[in-house]
């Protein structure tokens, strides 16, 4: 258990992912097995240990200490797991502290009521024998709560994947999905003491292909290319919809199964098969079906349990453009043109109201295509894909030499261009003097004295040349207005020249848009911040 | 004679008093740590909001004074009366005598001795060991002043060689990281070198100009502290996979924007609570404090067999709840000029 909750105290604290990644793979290196898989789990949020609730734990922090001191204490930290940690009176124990196994089995047996009504004895008993930093780690892992200080799972499988020389991240994340806590046999894989899992006939995470964003210049002459296929660049969310074996999971970009989020989707077909698509959520209003902004599509995934009402008003659709397995064949060494006549098969044989397939464009007109995109629904840009090629995800053993994203080029949507006004940078901790990492930006509105400033967005400073971002430090250093740690205000008079993808509405924010992707460009000099963009005309870009 | 009339009178209340510039002795004319320039004062520990310079006549343990010369100047008090711990001064019928607390090299606690009333002015203390300074003595008395930086029972100190253990396994984990760990220069920064020397860690520690010149004195008072380097003029390459301490202002000097992804470290007993923790933005926070946490503060009170605590500084409430459910008269003395951790 101290391996283990030092090591979630760190990530906590530890911002960079190369860190992070050095830290899980030192612990997993030091920690034997069960408990290093039982660890993985949690750090995926593969398992839960939940085992009782917030009010159990206060009631037996209440049998062993003075109420007044309790409250005191909770009022400062905040936080009942760590108020409990901390006042838990130190006692004189020679149990050593739980390790995770230990919890694991203890696990099942809470299902019968017996020993819930023992579960209080046995929790403080485990309490009695932590130190602080274990005990909450314990209470976070009684309760369901999560210990993955923020960790992506991807994060997490590369530092398994670290223990090897051979194996790589993409591998581990193939085979991830196919395999359960402990991981015995992914360990026994990584370290050269046995074979691959088997991941036959399971449903499990294949390597996204990727591509690269280019220019018109080069988009026209792909397009001119017969070798090249032209398609619609989809918004909404990259997943991978994979039957193996009659079961269906949707996987994330970063291989996380989303399964449980979208209920609709996980019907079987007739066959199994593993599509590449883009997730969209969709709002039934009474006027029909419109397509969701990015925010609804977020709030669906975060999902926590799932209503009638959720999958009836916040439907998803699967708009699919690859094929990488149909009916146990493994496709992705196929060319994209046989890939997509495979694809067009199944497309006609499964009639599902979700599922429908991404069309191929005539090349001829992707110069009018690109300039109606602002027209199209969900079409964020256009993707050029060489239809000789295979299906190469982020395996390098698939990549055949060449560099990743050669293959699918994309070219997106002309980005909207406007000004606006910096009001917020936040410095990199420790960073040299002109080290920003984040910029607050805002639009000019008319108050009642006058024109005032409202945020709309944040934006990283990179982009700017080093000049401007010396020019912003000079200017921050003597036009701060507040300082909140790292983050200062400052008064209007920094103009930045940026873009985005499109507007979105949100109503979540105060300034009720949202700015998908946006870049910086440059710093306006001159232009007095009255002249920014106003609010009003964002909103208007809103489509 | 009954103990309890002789108390009746001379009760400390009406001979030491909170006056603008800090604790005063009435009968014996002198404050103890004033934040103020006064004609006499008995200081109890070197760090500034204590000790500050221009007193006319200071009355403290040899360290301290020498402490207070490094860092004001020789002439930073008219006078200096040094007073080994275990000694006592007669002071217009008031006994002073200076006992250890634990709190930096030379820190004292302040026993008054007044009308059959004795008095312990703690200052700032810790009952943890600390090879830097000589370790806190109980010193018996009616009525106890204590701080309360760490005055909340979440206050759980770690003890220091596993914290200092923590700083050991980063640097294995991250062996070409700089681990820049932020820290005052009188006393934290001594003690955490000499903590690392303690876990067997021999190589050069790097210094930031600050620590140099407390440090040299700390080592004139035969505390060894082994090999210190400059860190102003060391190379990146020489500081990669290194120690460095340095104060929490230094992070935009030129040695350190030379380092590639330093690890910035910090301890304190603050660095318990996990929000502020993450405000420090320290990837190593360690909870190694110069102040008693909870259970020691609660543990002395009852060691000094006081019926009255008095408490002076940080979170006052808490203590003072408590001392009234022991049966104690507790009480909470509002002394300004306090910073919340002078570490």
């Amino acid at each position: 258990m101290k391996a283990f909750s030092t090591l979630i105290d760190r990530l906590t604290v530890t911002p960079a992912p190369q860190h992070q990644i050095a830290l899980i793979s030192d612990y997993l290196r030091q920690t034997p097995d069960p408990e290093r898989g039982y660890a993985l789990a949690l750090l995926t949020g593969e398992m839960s240990l939940r085992m009782t609730r917030p009010a159990v734990i206060r009631a037996l922090v209440e049998e062993r200490t003075d109420a007044a001191l309790l409250d005191m204490s909770l009022d400062y930290v905040g936080d009942l797991a760590e108020t409990v940690s901390l006042l838990w009176p130190a006692s004189k124990t020679n149990r050593a502290a739980p390790i995770l196994s230990e919890l694991v089995e203890a696990l099942p047996q809470q299902a019968s009521r017996r020993s819930k009504a023992d579960f209080p004895a046995t929790l403080a008993g485990w309490l009695d024998a932590c130190e602080p930093s274990e005990r909450f780690t314990l209470l976070r892992l009684m309760t369901g709560g999560s210990v993955r200080a923020g960790v992506p799972t991807s994060r997490v499988k590369a530092a398994a994947a670290a223990l090897s020389a051979t194996v790589g991240t993409a591998a581990v994340e193939e085979v991830w999905h196919a395999l359960t806590p402990p991981y015995g046999d992914l360990f026994d894989w990584i370290e050269g003491l046995g074979l691959r899992p088997d991941t036959k006939g399971k449903p499990v995470f294949h390597p996204f292909m990727l591509g690269t964003e280019v220019g018109p210049e080069t988009a026209l002459n792909r397009a001119a290319d017969s070798d090249w296929l032209v398609e619609y660049l989809w918004s909404g969310a990259r997943v991978q919809w994979v039957q193996a074996g009659g079961v269906v999971r949707v996987f994330s970009r970063d291989g996380d199964d989303l399964s449980a989020a979208f209920p609709e989707l996980t019907r079987p077909l007739p066959v199994d098969a593993v599509f590449d698509g883009q997730l969209t959520v969709h709002l039934r209003t009474e006027a029909g079906t419109e397509l969701g902004t990015g925010e609804d599509l977020e709030r669906r995934m975060r999902r926590k349990t799932m209503t009638p009402a959720v999958l009836r008003d916040r439907p998803a659709r699967l708009k699919v453009f690859d094929i990488l397995a149909a009916d146990r064949e493994d496709l992705r060494n196929l060319p994209l043109r046989d890939r997509r006549e495979r694809l067009a098969e199944m497309a006609g044989i499964v009639e599902e109201q979700w599922l429908s397939l991404s069309p191929l464009l005539n090349p001829a007109s992707v110069r009018e295509l690109h300039q109606g995109l602002a027209g199209s629904i969900g079409a964020k840009g256009l993707i050029f894909k060489r239809g000789d090629r295979p299906y190469g995800g982020a395996d390098p053993a698939r990549q055949e030499g060449m560099k990743p994203g050669d293959d699918w080029l994309k070219w997106p949507r002309a980005a909207l261009r406007f000004s606006a006004v910096l009001l917020y940078v936040q410095r990199v901790a420790g960073g040299s003097r002109a080290d920003f990492s984040e910029f607050t930006l805002g639009a000019v509105t008319e108050d009642l004295d006058g024109p005032a400033l409202v945020p709309i967005g944040k934006v990283s400073p990179a982009g700017l040349a080093t000049e401007d971002l010396a020019h912003i430090n000079a200017f921050a250093k003597e036009h701060t207005r507040e300082r909140f740690g790292p983050v200062r205000s400052l008064e209007a008079g920094i103009v930045l020249d940026v873009c985005c993808e499109r507007v979105e509405r949100s109503a979540r924010r105060k300034s009720g848009l949202r700015l998908i992707t946006p870049r910086l460009l440059g710093l306006h000099q001159d232009v007095p911040w009255q002249q920014a963009v106003t609010l009003q005309s964002l909103l208007n870009l809103i489509a | 004679m009954t103990p309890r009339l002789r108390r009746l009178e001379n009760h400390p209340d009406q001979w030491l008093q909170v006056r603008p510039a800090g604790l005063y002795c009435v009968p014996g004319d002198f404050y103890i740590d004033p934040h103020r320039k006064v004609d006499r004062a008995v200081i109890t520990h070197g760090h500034a909001d204590h000790a500050r310079a221009g007193h006319g006549h200071v009355l403290t343990s040899p360290e301290t004074a020498a402490i207070m010369r490094v860092r004001y100047g020789k002439n930073c008090a008219g006078t200096f009366q040094e007073l080994s711990s275990g000694a006592w001064v007669d002071h217009f019928g008031v006994r002073v005598g200076l006992v250890p607390a634990g709190h930096v090299l030379g820190s004292c606690q302040i026993v008054l001795e007044f009308g059959g009333w004795r008095v312990v002015a703690s200052g700032d203390y810790k009952r943890a060991s600390d090879p830097t300074s000589a370790d806190f003595e109980v010193a018996p008395c009616d009525v106890f002043i204590t701080e309360a930086t760490f005055g909340l029972p979440v206050f759980v100190h770690e003890r220091a060689e596993d914290e200092i253990a923590k700083l050991l396994a980063s640097l294995q984990t991250f062996p070409n990281r700089t681990h820049v760990m932020a820290a005052y220069s009188l006393g934290k920064a001594q003690r955490l070198i000499a903590e690392l020397r303690a876990a067997g860690y021999d190589m050069p520690i790097y210094l930031h100009k600050a620590h140099q010149r407390l440090c040299e004195l700390y080592e004139e008072f035969g505390v060894p502290l082994g090999p210190l380097r400059r860190v102003e003029s060391a190379t990146a390459t020489a500081l990669k996979g290194g120690v460095v301490l340095a104060p929490p202002s230094a992070s935009r000097e030129g040695w350190a924007e030379a380092l590639t992804e330093p690890l910035n470290c910090a301890a304190s007993g603050w660095m318990r609570i996990r929000k502020r923790a993450q405000q420090s933005r320290a990837e190593l926070p360690l909870v190694i404090s110069d102040h008693a946490d909870w259970p020691d503060l609660i543990r002395t009170i009852h060691d000094t067999g006081a019926e009255e605590v008095w408490v002076t500084h940080g979170r006052e409430d808490a203590l003072v709840y408590y001392c009234q459910t022991q049966g104690l008269r507790g009480r909470a003395l509002a002394l300004i000029g306090r910073e919340e951790e002078p570490e």
